[in-house]
């Protein structure tokens, strides 16, 4: 899962923000909030939660995983940028029907709700099988040419955005 | 977006030309208290070395002994960018009578220096804490058991344990300290202050000149002769109006001073025109680092 387009053209909103000291999410992974700091989301949030998609791990800034264990690093940002889960980020990921297995969009699906399904650390897919409760994307378009891969917005009721 | 209503002061002729957004500022005083310099590498890495500091007494036949040196522990340091920026529509440019909304580059020539000014005066604000800045040994600036790598029973202190505001005794304390200073194998080394940082006090700042230029001691009677100033005869007394607290001090000797503000990117400034939303934008952004490695150059003190 990762940042496409944003509608109107120019770059993505893009925030950094201070992940949790125990947080292990990696580059692609949706995150939300927990006591102010990024962590990991599940697929199952409910409630306007989800601040957007890691555009990166957490502890890959300068000065993290240095070699010979210094002992000091002054200036580490303990931080990651996050595309925001706002209505004009527009994303991409892999369309699945309740199975990591990929499946072909359809018109139909366009401007329909559905939730996610996480394959594994930073690839999460947009399930078309959870349309009700959790479903905390709406589909936007899809690539004519790759079918399953698909185009979407978090849903403002499922976003802090 | 800075729009015409938000100044419309400016629309018309009348206003008196001075309009006070450019007052004189101090000399650059965060120079004084860090050395500057520049970096092109994403971390800065660095670790201290002690050599071999005895020979040892042989007998006839005897073999050479051979020890090897000792190496600290790594340290490093990344940078942080700064930026800002103005974004002004094309109408309130137009309509401003005295020209004064597209003076964005000099404002930010200026904030790019007072946040200089401010990092290194919140670096002071942390020697004592090491809250944000640690040395080689993992502790702060200021410190009264900074540990060697050569001998781990040595410990050394570069701050008094009873913090005083500055006078004769505590001058006389820190020259102690700064007799008492070691190397990384625990032996004595020379370390004498030659520079002095205030805060923004004045009456320590006019105490500092009489106790470093009177022939005779001051807040005395006595009429002696002032040795203080005999054996610190070219201490630069500086003043950093930036620092939180007005009454600490730190005396330096800056051939070993090893504070360091690195510039990765000097200051960028830019302006360019937005025709989508008629605006212009002006921004400016810089990256640099702030880091100590080695705590030996400084003596301070932080009276409540």
């Amino acid at each position: 899962m990762e940042f496409a387009y944003r509608k109107g053209g120019g770059g993505p909103a893009i925030r950094t923000i201070k992940h949790a000291d125990a947080a292990t999410f990696v580059l692609g992974d949706v995150v939300k909030y927990a006591s102010g700091e990024l962590t990991i989301a599940t697929v199952s949030e409910t409630g306007a939660v989800i601040v957007g998609v890691a555009a990166q791990s957490v502890n890959s800034n300068p000065g993290y995983n240095a070699a010979n264990s210094p002992t000091v690093v002054t200036g580490k940002s303990q931080t990651v940028s996050v595309w925001l889960a706002d209505r004009l980020n527009v994303f991409k990921a892999t369309l699945v029907n309740n199975s990591d297995v990929s499946v072909a969009c359809t018109q139909a699906n366009v401007g329909i709700s559905y939730g996610f399904r996480k394959i594994s650390a930073g690839y999460w897919a947009i399930d078309k099988n959870i349309t009700a409760t959790n479903d905390g994307a709406t589909l936007v378009a899809f690539d004519p040419n790759d079918t399953s891969t698909v185009f979407f917005t978090f849903n403002a009721a499922d976003s802090t955005e | 977006m800075i729009t015409r209503g938000a100044f419309n002061l400016l629309f018309r002729p009348g206003l008196r030309k001075d309009f006070r957004d450019n007052y004189q500022s101090y000399e650059p005083q965060w120079t004084d208290a860090i050395k500057a310099g520049t970096t092109d590498q994403v971390e800065i890495s660095a670790t201290i070395m002690a050599g071999l500091n005895r020979l040892v007494e042989r007998g006839d036949g005897d073999p050479f002994i051979f020890s090897i040196p000792k190496i600290g522990p790594k340290v490093m340091a990344t940078d942080k960018e700064f930026a800002g920026g103005y974004m002004i529509g094309k109408k309130a440019v137009e309509d401003d009578q005295y020209g004064k909304l597209k003076t964005g580059s000099k404002q930010l020539a200026h904030a790019s220096h007072m946040t200089k000014e401010f990092r290194v005066g919140g670096f002071i604000d942390d020697l004592f804490t090491g809250t944000h800045y640690r040395g080689i040994d993992n502790l702060p600036m200021f410190s009264l058991a900074h540990t060697v790598i050569g001998n781990s029973s040595t410990t050394i202190a570069n701050t008094l344990a009873t913090a005083v505001g500055l006078s004769i005794t505590s001058v006389t304390a820190v020259m102690d300290l700064a007799g008492n200073m070691k190397d990384e194998n625990g032996d004595p080394m020379k370390m004498w202050p030659d520079k002095l940082i205030l805060g923004n006090d004045a009456g320590n700042y006019n105490k500092a000149l009489q106790i470093f230029g009177s022939d005779k001691e001051p807040f005395t009677a006595n009429n002696q002769d002032n040795a203080i100033k005999k054996r610190m005869d070219s201490m630069k007394i500086t003043q950093n109006v930036f620092q939180t607290n007005p009454r600490w001090y730190q005396f330096i000797d800056t051939k070993l001073d090893d504070a360091h503000l690195d510039v990765r990117r000097a200051l960028e400034l830019r302006d360019w025109y937005d025709e989508d939303i008629s605006a212009m934008k002006v921004s400016a952004s810089e990256r640099y680092v702030i880091y100590f490695v080695d705590w030996r150059g400084r003596i301070g003190v932080n009276p409540t």
